[in-house]
């Protein structure tokens, strides 16, 4: 009997830039175990892509049109607990942060860095929190 | 002093004389004849009571004509009865009112016309009155006509036919104008006796005091509705401008904002994320090459990623400066929260905030000029005082936001320190300006060595929306 292999982890991208959601789509191409399932550019499109293929994880920005990543996020919680949620984006204050954590995200990543990209989804993966060195 | 005229002056006053009476002698009044005194031989004590009660009605006429000319509030409209008291107490049968213009024939017949034997405009009493009072308006003293029967033929001649014995003009005159005269006569005695013409001299006077009161008081009314009317429309006037100025400087404000905002969000929406996604492009391109990238190639994306941190740095701080976009937030906590740790990690200012009441503003220009004064103050902390510390006290008090800042630093001279020429100043001027345009106020309590204290208030009306 050969090793199990671990489904791949299904994730739904969140970001109104379409240069950055691409990035963020070849960055999480390029893990193996990763797999991008829907890309959305605003909350509703989010929650309509969510409702009809749930998926393990959501990367959520949190300067969306129509309404606030953070927001977003809250949503998700609600009504997909099992769905965890990782905030990427370019805003280093700390209110920004602690809202995010208040609505449920598991990871806060600083836009820039595929690595920190990684480690915060594989911190999801593993339910445990993750915040991008720079925001020790 | 009062003139008489009687025929024997014609000569020596006819040069003298104008108007309708031309020629008309006069003579002072001390130079005139007796009065009507009469000799008494022996004491007459029913004559002497009736004396005695003639000099006591005199008395009281005078008394009762000061309590109601002087006294009262329309002195005109008691002249009738008075005058009916004077024609019982004085002898008198004629009375007419004249008042002077500005034309070439200063008398008019004014008022009401009584017991006058003949209407005005027609020869007889009016004429004379005519006549007799413009020289009374020249003169401006009273002049008195007795035994008008040895008057050649004229006016007085012809009232004289009528049944006019002696006449008199009392000139009106208050604050040096004469605006008018009372004139009298008689049938009964060929002449006025001195105490008579005194008597009434003094309430024509009476009259002229209280004529020129009511005048002044009029014109003070008059006055003061007129300086009212004009403090209501200037302080309605100043009240429009206020609101003018506060609408104009929370449009500018808005304006302000709306450009900031959009070059902010040209910033973070476009260029910051294009270069977000370079630096993650780098990054990959340095995960593919892995072990196979040579020293020189790291070097090169070493560098690229250096420079695409540096560049969104700058992006991020212009941005921030910008418009903020924790204003965008309504709780000015967290604006100010946000201040608190931009001063930390840029200028190493560690600041104490304290809030308290609800602070939601929904007025975006009042957030931000709430935003701009705070972080003004904390930039004179950082610039001016010398100490790495400093306090936010705010919160709602009734109809007022408070704000305070300060700090245990140099201090400086608060009197000067409005009209400060250098930034400093410039920039609390500024502040305190930008703070009236929308009601409110800044206060500065500090002195060298003592700290600085600020004080800002901003109204209720600046916290709602659209306020």
């Amino acid at each position: 009997m050969g090793d199990v292999v671990p489904p791949r982890m299904r994730i739904g991208i969140v970001e109104d830039h379409l240069r950055y959601r691409e990035a963020l789509q070849a960055t999480i191409d390029s893990i193996d175990d990763l797999v991008v399932v829907w890309l959305a550019d605003d909350s509703g499109d989010a929650l309509a892509r969510l409702t009809e293929d749930p998926v393990d994880l959501v990367i959520v920005d949190l300067s969306l049109p129509g309404g606030s990543g953070a927001a977003l996020i809250g949503l998700i919680r609600e009504r997909w607990p099992s769905t965890e949620c990782v905030v990427v984006s370019g805003h280093t204050e700390n209110h920004y942060v602690r809202r995010s954590f208040e609505s449920g995200a598991i990871a806060y990543v600083v836009k820039g860095r595929p690595s920190d990209l990684r480690e915060g989804i594989a911190a999801a993966r593993e339910h445990r929190e993750y915040r991008s060195p720079q925001l020790q | 002093m009062s003139r008489r005229i009687t025929p024997t002056d014609q000569v020596r006053d006819a040069e003298a004389s104008a108007g309708e009476l031309g020629g008309c002698p006069t003579t002072d009044t001390s130079t005139s004849a007796p009065g009507s005194g009469t000799a008494r031989d022996t004491p007459d004590p029913a004559a002497a009571m009736e004396a005695l009660a003639d000099r006591t009605n005199r008395l009281t006429l005078v008394a009762q004509a000061a309590a109601h000319l002087l006294r009262g509030s329309e002195p005109e409209t008691v002249l009738e009865e008075l005058f009916d008291e004077m024609a019982d107490t004085l002898g008198l049968e004629i009375y007419e009112q004249f008042e002077y213009g500005d034309d070439a024939t200063p008398c008019s017949v004014g008022g009401n016309v009584t017991w006058a034997v003949t209407e005005p405009g027609e020869a007889g009493g009016a004429s004379v009155g005519i006549g007799t009072c413009g020289l009374a308006f020249e003169r401006v003293e009273p002049v008195i006509y007795d035994g008008l029967d040895r008057f050649p033929d004229d006016a007085r001649a012809a009232a004289h036919r009528e049944g006019l014995q002696a006449y008199g003009c009392f000139p009106l005159v208050a604050g040096g104008e004469v605006f008018g005269a009372l004139c009298f006569g008689t049938r009964g005695d060929a002449r006025f006796d001195e105490e008579t013409v005194q008597l009434i001299r003094t309430i024509v006077d009476y009259l002229a005091v209280g004529e020129q009161r009511l005048r002044t008081e009029s014109q003070l009314r008059e006055l003061n509705r007129t300086l009212e009317s004009r403090i209501e429309e200037a302080t309605r006037d100043l009240r429009a401008s206020e609101e003018q100025l506060r609408r104009l400087a929370s449009d500018l404000i808005r304006v302000e904002q709306d450009e900031r905002q959009r070059i902010a969000q040209l910033l973070h929406d476009d260029l910051q994320q294009l270069l977000f996604g370079a630096q993650m492009r780098v990054g990959l391109l340095r995960d593919d090459l892995g072990e196979a990238a040579g020293r020189h190639v790291v070097s090169h994306l070493d560098e690229a990623e250096r420079y695409l941190g540096e560049s969104i740095d700058i992006a991020r701080h212009l941005s921030g400066e910008l418009a903020p976009t924790v204003l965008d937030d309504d709780h000015l906590g967290e604006t100010l929260q946000w201040l608190v740790e931009q001063m930390r990690e840029l200028h190493d200012l560690d600041v104490e905030l304290n809030t308290s009441g609800d602070l939601h503003v929904p007025n975006r220009e009042t957030r931000v000029v709430v935003h701009q004064t705070v972080r003004e103050l904390l930039f004179n902390v950082v610039k001016h005082a010398g100490v790495a510390q400093a306090r936010i006290d705010i919160a709602v008090r009734g109809a007022e936001l408070e704000i305070h800042v300060e700090d245990a630093g140099n201090g400086f001279d608060a009197d000067q320190a409005f009209s400060d020429p250098n930034r400093a100043g410039r920039g609390l001027a500024t502040l305190r300006q930008r703070l009236s345009l929308v009601g409110g106020g800044l206060d500065l309590e500090a002195a060298p060595g003592d700290g600085t204290r600020a004080h800002v208030v901003l109204p209720a009306a600046a916290l709602v929306r659209d306020g």
